[in-house]
């Protein structure tokens, strides 16, 4: 519920500290999954309001492969890498994001070196 | 379609439409003066197949608009009537249109205010009215038109959330579905055998007990035209929800979307699919690799009539050949849409996706294979980001075939959604648990495996041309809810009380007294009429596969469907989901 209701804010600290909530209530009702979630939620926002302030480019809101998908897409290879052990993504899945991504953004180099 | 079109099918479903539109004149009727009608959006598209605008004309409607907020359109008329679905959010905005018409002080026309329930007023909706301090200004009444006549054969309660609406324990569908097949049986008669299966199903029946005994002696007498009314409950089984579907009917709806019996192509274009056109009506149940071969065989046989006219030499031949030419006209017209059509439904299904994801779903439901198998191929798909609801729709029907997912693979398919589509989606996926389509396995041994024998689930080797089992709709597999009802007329359900105890729910067996003259026959030898009643929503394929049992010429069944509404996989888990938006920054 307090995970709904995080959705509602638009200001990153309270959508923040409703995460922070919520992984409370899941821990009591011992939802492991839901918990992790909330958790890998919480832990992508600040990564996205980094990368938001380093970068000066919209990150919010965009899944995890969209995340990654548009680092790559702008070259931010190091800061994929990064997300990619943070969040545990398997290489096969990570070679997907990189064949995609450097595709649709025409880096034509970066994709014959894979 | 008209009452005389929609009354060529053994039940007279014109009739049930005529009394539903008989309701929503006269109560028109009861205001006097001119009228403008105010349409909630969900209800606009059902009721027109009601009454047409022609009609309404008739009876002093000048102008229709939709719900929307905000001021209303400028327009004097007599009376205003919103017509809607007694929702909560459709209050709100009536409120809002005529507190604003309020402030306005009108055009100098003294206007009324009407709410038109269909198919009948709520409580909590009047409330709503109340509050927002409207219900002075208005009259409610209710309009009770629960089913919408979208063939000879088919028939809708319009109602798409209806199966979320029971996971979530709102009951209300059901209600209206037991006063549907009730009011039903006084316009078609009383039909004297009931099967069903599935506790939203025994929950119906329940209700129409009750309904008939709070009328008892008031029997409708008329004289029946249906045998046996079979009752299923979606819930029992959610596994055909989920295969594409291969007819050519099931994909137009898959890829465009069917509404109200006609189909919106892109560029706008609209197309009416009913069983009034001749090549329509027998290219909709067919494999779609039957569609092309039978098109170009109408193609030549078209322009072999149009030859005919070399021949024509005498007079007399020359006047049967025009004669023909305005049927021939219409073949030919007919003919080039639904080539187009075909062809765009081709482009769609030779896409690299399309065909893995049929390979996929194939291979699910016609292997006994180990759960984890997939779960690459499912990764591939959702990395080149193929639409959420189709990923789900594989991941769903991995678990319900398996009766659930092993736990290490549940959790990572449900992870890969997320990261994939957005953390917002885990609202979703619990939604999806309760309604029984993605859980984890509780680790008793899959029914599925032992139903597939027992009903003869898959088929290999299908002839999709001339096929010899439904299960050509979806190419190997065979609805289980269709042979479900199969087995009512043979060998019984009482004969397959072992395979009836593998599926959720209750199944029942009751027979109603059918008063005077008994089921009617026109022919010694006719075929007997068998309703199928969906609770929760029917594939166009299922459709088929019943129509396709009918025109068996070794069948002694025909059948007549209804549901609370007809539904694709995507539609299916769609109204199962639930998008947080969180708002920007």
């Amino acid at each position: 519920q307090t995970f709904i209701e995080s959705y509602n804010s638009g200001r990153l600290e309270t959508r923040l500290a409703g995460l922070v909530t919520a992984q409370e209530q899941f821990k009591r009702g011992r939802e492991d999954f839901n918990l992790s979630i909330a958790d890998e939620t919480h832990r992508l926002l600040k990564y996205q309001a980094g990368l938001e302030e380093k970068l000066g480019k919209p990150f919010l809101n965009l899944s995890l492969h969209d995340t990654m998908t548009r680092l790559l897409e702008e070259k931010e290879i190091k800061l994929a890498d990064k997300l990619k052990s943070e969040f545990k993504i398997s290489e096969r899945k990570y070679l997907w994001l990189k064949v995609r991504a450097f595709g649709s953004s025409k880096q034509w180099g970066e994709l014959s070196n894979l | 379609m008209s009452q005389a079109e929609l009354n060529t099918g053994r039940v007279k479903v014109g009739d049930i439409r005529e009394v539903g539109r008989q309701e929503f004149l006269d109560l028109l009727d009861q205001f006097p003066g001119t009228k403008v009608l105010v349409w909630d959006p969900a209800l606009t598209g059902p009721m027109g197949l009601v009454a047409e605008f022609s009609v309404l004309k008739e009876h002093e409607v000048v102008k229709m608009f939709p719900l929307s907020p905000g001021p209303l359109p400028a327009i004097s008329a007599d009376n205003v009537v919103f017509i809607t679905r007694p929702s909560l959010s459709c209050m709100d905005i009536i409120a809002d249109n005529i507190k604003q018409e309020e402030c306005r002080g009108g055009s100098g026309v003294k206007t009324d205010f009407h709410v038109l329930f269909v198919p009948r007023k709520s409580l909590l909706c009047e409330k709503r009215l109340v509050q927002a301090g409207v219900f002075g200004s208005l009259s409610c009444s209710s309009l009770p038109v629960y089913m919408f006549p979208l063939d000879t054969d088919l028939l809708s309660m319009e109602l798409p959330t209806a199966y979320g609406d029971l996971v979530t324990g709102d009951l209300t569908s059901l209600h209206y579905a037991a006063t549907a097949l009730t009011r039903m049986q006084a316009v078609t008669g009383v039909i004297p055998r009931i099967y069903g299966k599935g506790t939203a199903a025994a929950q119906v029946f329940d209700l129409m007990v009750r309904m008939k005994r709070e009328t008892c002696g008031q029997e409708p007498q008329v004289r029946s035209q249906i045998d046996t009314l079979v009752i299923l409950d979606r819930g029992v089984d959610l596994i055909s929800t989920l295969p594409t579907q291969l007819t050519y009917e099931g994909l137009i709806d898959e890829m465009f979307g069917i509404q109200c019996a006609s189909v919106r192509l892109p560029e706008d274009k609209t197309v009416p699919l009913s069983s009034q056109e001749e090549l329509y009506q027998e290219l909709r149940g067919l494999n779609f690799n039957a569609v092309g071969p039978t098109l170009s065989r109408k193609a030549k046989n078209i322009s072999a009539q149009f030859e005919e006219r070399h021949e024509a030499r005498t007079v007399r031949e020359i006047k049967q050949f025009v004669d023909k030419l305005p049927g021939m006209q219409t073949a030919k017209l007919s003919l080039a849409t639904h080539t187009t059509v075909a062809e765009l439904v081709k482009e769609k299904i030779d896409s690299e996706e399309f065909l893995s994801m049929l390979e996929l779903e194939q291979s699910i439901l016609s292997g006994g294979a180990d759960g984890g198998k997939y779960l690459e191929e499912v990764e591939d798909l959702a990395c080149t980001m193929a639409p959420l609801s189709r990923l789900l729709r594989l991941i769903c029907l991995q678990s319900v075939v398996n009766s659930g997912l092993k736990p290490k693979l549940y959790d990572q398919y449900r992870r890969l959604v997320l990261q994939t589509y957005g953390h917002s989606w885990l609202i979703t996926l619990d939604q999806l648990a309760a309604a029984g389509l993605l859980v984890q396995s509780p680790g008793t041994r899959p029914s599925y495996s032992i139903l597939r024998k027992r009903l003869g689930l898959i088929m290999d080797n299908v002839d999709e041309q001339n096929p010899a089992d439904i299960a050509y709709v979806h190419s190997v597999y065979g609805p289980l809810s269709v042979k479900l009802v199969m087995q009512v007329e043979s060998p019984g359900w009482r004969n397959i009380r072992d395979v009836l105890d593998l599926l959720p729910g209750p199944s029942f067996e009751d027979t109603q007294q059918v008063g005077g003259q008994g089921v009617a026959r026109d022919r010694v030898g006719e075929k007997k009429v068998v309703l199928v009643f969906f609770v929760g929503g029917v594939t166009m394929a299922e459709v088929a596969a019943l129509r396709f049992l009918s025109q068996q010429e070794e069948s002694n069944v025909e059948y007549l469907v209804s549901t609370t509404s007809v539904i694709t996989g995507n539609t299916f888990i769609e109204s199962l989901s639930t998008k947080l938006e969180a708002p920007a920054f």
